[in-house]
């Protein structure tokens, strides 16, 4: 009889705790993008935090970890063995992420391909990053990520970020708005550390100052107002934050025994052991103690920096890296399970292309955009089916352009180049349809350069087609008004003043498609033009670029929107920054020298100036801003500055296994890569 | 019957009269013609040569961007025919071509033959215009500028009157493969040579010295040849190759090449030379010239050269085809002649992509040219060897 | 001895005169490349949507003591390679270069010396074969295939070689080590894995090297068999492989060791573009990067003179064995 009993009480208890672990409260729905499951969408698109998914979709929530954890938090040296349940690891205010496609299966390595150590990374660094926003997969709408909100004041001048309570870095310590001020004062402008702040930190010059307001509180007061700035942290690699508990004890100004600590691990003194670890640079990707101090690392107390990002380097060598999953990850699925699904990943370095492109049709990565060209997708397309993996050709946003030396040192030159006709002539005799067709199999986008890409809506669309019909006679007519004249009768015209013009056309293949060189150099000469046409090393066509020495130059160019309210180098001469493309050298002396030296710009070249640094104050979506913006856009491209050829889509390669993977609507660096598409949703499924 | 007998009996004394009486030259070459392989390799270089110099009149096409096909890239060969389906046609044909290209083809252009559409092929057609004295020297001052064009013609060996005739194929942009092989044999063997002419002026001055005098120059000279040797010559030359100034000529970029690779060659050739003037030093005609009062100008240019000048020959034809070889694998890496001037390793520049081998293989055919043209050069070296090695008569 | 010694010392000195040399030159034409060191690696970070200026460039390049003037920098960086050992950091990749080239230096000597052996091997015999054959189908056939390795320019072949087993194979046969060994530390397994991928690029580079050694044999023993010795040799009764090791061979053998060192050289300066494609990990390949991709004129330069130095070695080794060898020269010395 007693027996019966107690089977019956273990069946019972058994009956209970099954039931208690799957209704009691109800457990949260597997709502995803592709199915709601009726949750009501939250104050942000696709995502929710904790007390607002659990109050829209009636539930508790209750988290789980990665069975695995264990074992990948071992081989992070540096962190304790005992690693706590996942309820103490997260937040308590988790953020919340409602995959793609489905809830994702925890397991795999992820393969991936980058140049070298700091050469190509980019695509790899943003599949792990973190910052305090991002962008939504619509390239428009900011979202929170480490911060659970934000506010600005009414003026721009003050955005304060609300962080989460319980977030932890990736070795189990408390992360708190100390860190972002750490962060901004102690590294960002220190000149031991940075020796000239970046201007991503600075506002007009001018330094911001961080308050910490509580420990989950932090406010930047601005000097001037920038609205800007809140973009920045959507779009940039450079990270708020670093780890106050670990750098700060190594950093002089923090900690009296800091050399002293850093001797003991045989380092010169404690700015050596910041470097060893930060590398002194925002980027991601450069070499930790495991490579830059492989002789000291051992005495060190972790091989590298603690972080916020979904993955942690384990190894680092000159072949690759290799990391492992964060158990701090702050982020959930909708059921509840810690993010990220993907326990490794691995990243082999290639630095030739062919290589890459065999490895790749060979199905041995996983993911890969960032250095993938047009040329190649023939190859990548057919081979689809054979490797198991999807090719998406998405729209790069640079634009191939072409500029006129208007500063050029031989005057006679000058005169030419600097004669609007000349530039509209030279618009007008490129085919680009026909370059379309050939050079981009007929997918590019033939475009004049307005600056911005993708053209705001409040710009008008006319702008975008100013001047890319393909018309010789207009051209060659336009050059008779100017003077130039075949005199010779070799078929080429000369100078209006008798001398023999050749247009050296020297470019690098970084940063334009030798094909299209090629192509403009013929047309350029079906219309009396002579032009030479020569590849260059990068290093040799920046230094040519420098020293004044081009007659043409060619690269590629245009940012969005976003990053044009940060950043007022294309309006500015010399209208690119060092290693983009540099126009009218002599118009930017004058303007760092207050006009002691270099060539007066013209007027429409002021006003491009006062333009974009009234634009960067004025309100987004104001009046004013829209009618700043016009200007600005109509000065830029009627002036042809630099003149457009064509918008040219490349290739996206994802292995299909790789799943929740969303269709990126650009192939573009410019909103850091894969960033808005939720990469640490991504799971394997073999 | 007589008369035969008496023919044979005076070829025979004839023969012999010959054989004691040839100069040297004559006896190389008659121990040359004896060797099979030599011949054979002699006639494919000759032949080669021959289609290198005349390669402009056997190209349909200019070689360069300009004498491009739009119509037609990374075109497979065509092959005339003399028969088909449609019946025989004494004068060779190629089939007319379209083609066609989108998303569905992966972007590749799919060319469909028309089989209907015969293409003729016609000979000694007008084409495009070549000189074969063409110099074009920008010199400082106007007045000095020399701007020659001779012996210009415009005929060409075949053409076809539709369309266009691509033995070998096209490449990526459109250029004929087979007139740019014609053209890149010819530099490659233009480049070569010159640097083999440039090293055997430098390995005869110092090598002659340092064998001739002996001593502490000597000493001195080995030791610079061999550090010159000693030094790793492609990244050297890569490091070279990089400061070449931007504005200059093909033309210069070549010349300067091929004098590299003559700044290259040198020590070994040094070496060899020094070698021959040190045995040959201690030779009693030596001694005697001297003990005549010839001078050391007079010994060594009438006496001593010509005593090796058969191995100097032969250490030359050995010589080129690595000089052609390295000057191959620097222009493969982009360092070396460019368009217009490109030769065999430019070429050869375009296969190292895995698009190409997979798909356009024809990108190789300059290959089988370069190793024919390579191999003949060094049978011909062997041959030439084996001949004018004295020792060889007694193998025979 | 003392004559012995002082014929190493002199052998030294002039070693390390060429050595001194080298390194001038090499610092020189790093110079010669237009940009520097600064500007390149800021370059090679490629940040856009950020400013960055002249200035910028200058405050990395005082960074760097790129600002010193020109001899200046040469004298220290050859006084701290040739008294401390110490090849500084890497322009690009910002690694102590020393770390950097450690266990990769013994990577590509190996395949060196691998491929080098390798073409003495085939070379030694097919020469010998080739001077006394009297088959010429076989002699011409022998030669045929090892000139054709001289023809067949070695990159290429890699690269057919690369593709075709990616083509047919499915998998790409590069690296040097496969993915389990990649970052373990040395044991006899990762030497084994080592072997099973390094047997190709050795075998190409051996096969072009082959050629030039066996052209040198084969005139070698050519000039040799018909001397007065070997046919005295043969009257007394001495003959077949006997005679061929015994006299002529032993003596063409001379010059061969005499150009070991410049066999090397050559090696050398095809192994950078093989391994390049074939993506070996070593320090050829590192070379072809810092000179044609990045620039990078630290790591360009250090290579550049290890290589020099390692062949300077060699001949330094090979000048007194020979002298050893060569009973004139052993007499004179030894006493």
């Amino acid at each position: 009889m007693f027996w019966y009993k107690l089977a019956g009480a273990g069946l019972l208890s058994l009956g209970l705790l099954f039931s208690t672990g799957t209704t009691a409260l109800a457990s949260c729905p597997a709502a995803t993008v592709a199915d709601m499951k009726g949750v009501k969408a939250g104050k942000y698109p696709q995502q929710f935090e904790l007390s607002e998914f659990e109050r829209n979709a009636g539930c508790k929530m209750t988290f789980q970890g990665n069975p695995d954890i264990a074992k990948l938090n071992a081989k992070i040296r540096g962190n304790t063995r005992n690693l706590p349940p996942v309820e103490q690891r997260l937040p308590s205010e988790p953020l919340i992420y409602a995959p793609y496609d489905s809830i994702g299966k925890y397991g795999g390595t992820l393969d991936v391909l980058s140049n070298a150590t700091e050469a190509g990374t980019s695509d790899f660094l943003s599949v792990r990053h973190v910052n305090l926003v991002r962008y939504l997969d619509d390239l428009t709408t900011i979202v929170p990520n480490v911060a659970k909100d934000w506010k600005w004041n009414s003026d721009f001048t003050q955005l304060t970020f609300y962080l989460r309570k319980g977030h932890k870095w990736s070795d189990g310590h408390p992360f708190t708005a100390e860190d972002v001020k750490f962060w901004y004062d102690h590294l960002a402008l220190d000149p031991k550390i940075m020796e000239k702040p970046k201007d991503y930190v600075m506002v007009g010059g001018k330094r911001m100052t961080v308050e910490v307001i509580d420990p989950q509180t932090v406010r930047f007061n601005l000097p001037a107002p920038k609205p800007g700035l809140l973009a920045h942290f959507a779009f940039s690699f450079a990270q708020g934050f670093q780890p106050k508990h670990f750098l700060g004890k190594y950093h002089p100004d923090l900690n009296p025994d800091a050399d002293k600590l850093a001797k003991q691990a045989g380092f010169e003194n404690g700015l050596a052991v910041i470097k060893a670890y930060y590398g002194n640079s925002d980027w991601t990707d450069t070499p930790s103690p495991l490579l830059n101090a492989p002789d000291k690392v051992a005495k060190l107390p972790a091989d590298v920096i603690p972080t916020l990002e979904s993955h942690i380097y384990i190894t680092d060598t000159t072949e690759g890296r290799h990391l492992v999953a964060n158990p701090y990850f702050h982020i959930v699925d909708t059921q509840g399970n810690q993010l990220p699904y993907i326990n490794e990943q691995d990243e082999v370095y290639k630095n030739d292309n062919e290589i890459r492109i065999l490895t790749l049709v060979n199905g041995e990565a996983d993911y890969k955009a960032q250095s993938l060209q047009l040329s190649s997708a023939p190859m990548l397309l057919e081979n689809q089916e054979k490797g198991d993996y999807t090719i998406y050709l998405k729209p790069e946003i640079t634009l191939s352009n072409m500029s006129f030396n208007v500063t050029h040192p031989d005057t006679d030159k000058r005169k030419v180049f600097a004669d609007l006709r000349f530039r509209q002539a030279m618009s007008m005799a490129i085919n680009r349809d026909e370059i379309n067709d050939v050079a981009l199999f007929g997918q590019g986008t033939p475009k004049q350069y307005t600056g911005f890409s993708p053209l705001p809506d409040f710009v008008d669309k006319k702008w975008e087609s100013y001047m890319i019909d393909y018309n010789p006679g207009k051209a060659k007519s336009l050059l008779d008004q100017i003077g130039m004249k075949d005199n010779d009768g070799d078929g080429f015209r000369e100078l209006p003043s008798g001398k023999k013009l050749v247009l050296n056309m020297n470019f690098s293949t970084q940063g334009i498609d030798p094909q299209i060189v090629e192509m403009v150099g013929q047309n350029w000469a079906e219309v009396g033009i002579q032009t030479t046409v020569k590849e260059v090393t990068p290093d040799e066509y920046r230094s040519a670029q420098s020293s004044n020495q081009l007659d043409v130059g060619m690269w590629r160019s245009s940012q969005p929107l976003s990053i044009v309210m940060g950043n007022n180098e294309l309006w500015v001469p010399p209208f690119e920054n060092y290693f983009g493309h540099r126009t009218g050298m002599l118009w930017a002396e004058y303007v760092d020298s207050n006009g002691s030296k270099g060539v007066k710009p013209p007027a429409y070249v002021m006003q491009l100036i006062d333009d974009v640094n009234a634009f960067q104050s004025s309100p987004i979506g104001s009046a004013e801003f829209k009618r700043l913006g016009q200007r600005m856009v109509k000065n830029m491209t009627e002036n042809l500055l630099k003149i457009g050829i064509a918008q040219k889509p490349a290739p996206i390669y994802r292995k299909n296994s790789l799943k929740n993977f969303v269709e990126f609507k650009t192939h573009s660096y410019e909103y850091y890569r894969t960033y808005p598409y939720r990469a640490t949703q991504w799971y394997l499924d073999e | 019957m007589g008369f035969f007998f008496n023919k044979n009996k005076k070829s025979d004394q004839q023969l012999k009269e010959a054989y004691f009486t040839a100069s040297q030259v004559e006896l190389i070459r008659s121990r040359f013609k004896s060797n099979k392989t030599a011949m054979v390799a002699g006639w494919i270089l000759t032949i080669l040569i021959l289609m290198g110099f005349f390669s402009e009149f056997l190209s349909p096409y200019q070689p360069t961007m300009a004498g491009r096909d739009k119509k037609y890239e990374n075109g497979p060969p065509q092959i005339p025919k003399f028969w088909d389906e449609n019946g025989f046609s004494f004068r060779p044909f190629i089939y007319g071509t379209k083609r066609e290209r989108s998303i569905k083809t992966n972007f590749r252009w799919v060319v469909t033959v028309d089989r209907e559409d015969r293409r003729y092929l016609r000979f000694f057609v007008d084409g495009w215009e070549y000189s074969y004295i063409d110099l074009e020297w920008d010199l400082p001052g106007e007045f000095f500028d020399v701007d020659v064009q001779a012996l210009t013609f415009s005929t060409h060996l075949f053409g076809v009157d539709k369309g266009g005739i691509h033995l070998f194929g096209t490449d990526k942009s459109g250029k004929d493969i087979y007139s740019r092989t014609l053209l890149a044999i010819f530099t490659s063997l233009k480049c070569g040579v010159l640097g083999v002419f440039i090293a055997f002026v430098l390995a005869l001055i110092i090598g002659g010295i340092s064998g001739y005098y002996g001593g502490w120059l000597d000493s001195f000279l080995q030791m610079v040849t061999d550090a010159i040797r000693t030094v790793p010559q492609v990244p050297l030359f890569m490091a070279l190759a990089a400061f070449l100034p931007q504005e200059w000529s093909a033309e210069a970029v070549f010349f300067v090449i091929a004098t590299i690779l003559g700044f290259i060659g040198w020590p070994t050739l040094a070496r060899r030379i020094r070698t021959h003037v040190l045995s040959e030093r201690s030779q009693d005609y030596i001694l005697a010239a001297q003990l005549c009062g010839a001078s050391s100008g007079h010994i060594i240019r009438r006496h001593l050269l010509p005593s090796f000048t058969s191995y100097i020959i032969i250490d030359l034809m050995i010589t080129f085809p690595y000089m052609v070889r390295l000057e191959t694998a620097l222009s493969f890496i982009g360092l070396g002649l460019i368009d217009p001037v490109s030769s065999l390793g430019s070429l050869m520049q375009n296969v190292s992509k895995a698009d190409v081998l997979l798909n356009y293989q024809w990108y190789f055919i300059p290959v089988l040219f370069f190793i024919t043209f390579i191999l003949a050069v060094v049978f011909v070296g062997d041959g030439l060897r084996d001949a004018a090695d004295p020792n060889m008569i007694k193998k025979k | 001895m003392i004559k012995f010694l002082q014929f190493i010392m002199i052998r030294a000195v002039m070693s390390i005169v060429t050595l001194l040399i080298v390194s001038f030159i090499v610092f020189s034409m790093m110079e010669l490349v237009p940009g520097n060191c600064a500007e390149r690696y800021i370059a090679f970070k490629n940040t856009q949507g950020q400013n960055i200026t002249i200035e910028d460039i200058q405050a990395e390049e005082r960074r760097l003591g790129l600002d010193k003037p020109y001899l200046i920098r040469a004298f220290t960086w050859m006084g701290n390679v040739f008294f401390q050992g110490k090849f500084g950091d890497s322009c690009i990749l910002r690694l102590n270069i020393n770390h950097l080239l450690s266990d990769k230096i013994w990577l590509s000597l190996g395949m060196s010396i691998g491929a080098l052996l390798l073409s003495y091997v085939l070379a030694v015999p097919i020469g010998i074969y080739s001077a006394v054959s009297r088959n010429p189908i076989a002699n011409n056939t022998v030669r045929f295939i090892s000139y054709l390795g001289l023809a067949l320019p070695s990159f290429l072949f890699a690269l057919m070689i690369m593709l075709f087993t990616t083509v047919y194979f499915g998998e790409s046969m590069s690296g040097l080590f496969s993915k389990e060994y990649r970052d373990a530390a040395w044991s006899y397994a990762k030497f084994m894995d080592f072997l099973s991928r390094a047997w190709l690029p050795i075998l190409i580079l051996g096969w072009a090297a082959t050629a030039f050694a066996l052209q040198t044999v084969r005139a070698l023993m050519l000039d040799e068999i018909d001397k007065l010795y070997v046919t005295a040799a043969r009257a007394r009764g001495i003959f077949g492989r006997n005679l061929l090791w015994r006299y002529p061979a032993r003596h063409s053998l001379g010059p061969v060791i005499n150009s070991i060192g410049f066999d090397l050289n050559r090696i050398f300066s095809e192994l950078p573009v093989v391994a390049l494609i074939m993506t070996l990990t070593e320090m050829g390949s590192l070379l072809i990067d810092a000179l044609a991709f990045s620039n990078d004129q630290q790591l360009a330069g250090a290579i550049l003179v290890i290589l020099t130095a390692t062949i300077v070695l060699i001949n330094f080794i090979t000048d007194i064995i020979l002298a050893l060898m060569d009973p004139r020269v052993r007499q004179g010395l030894l006493g």
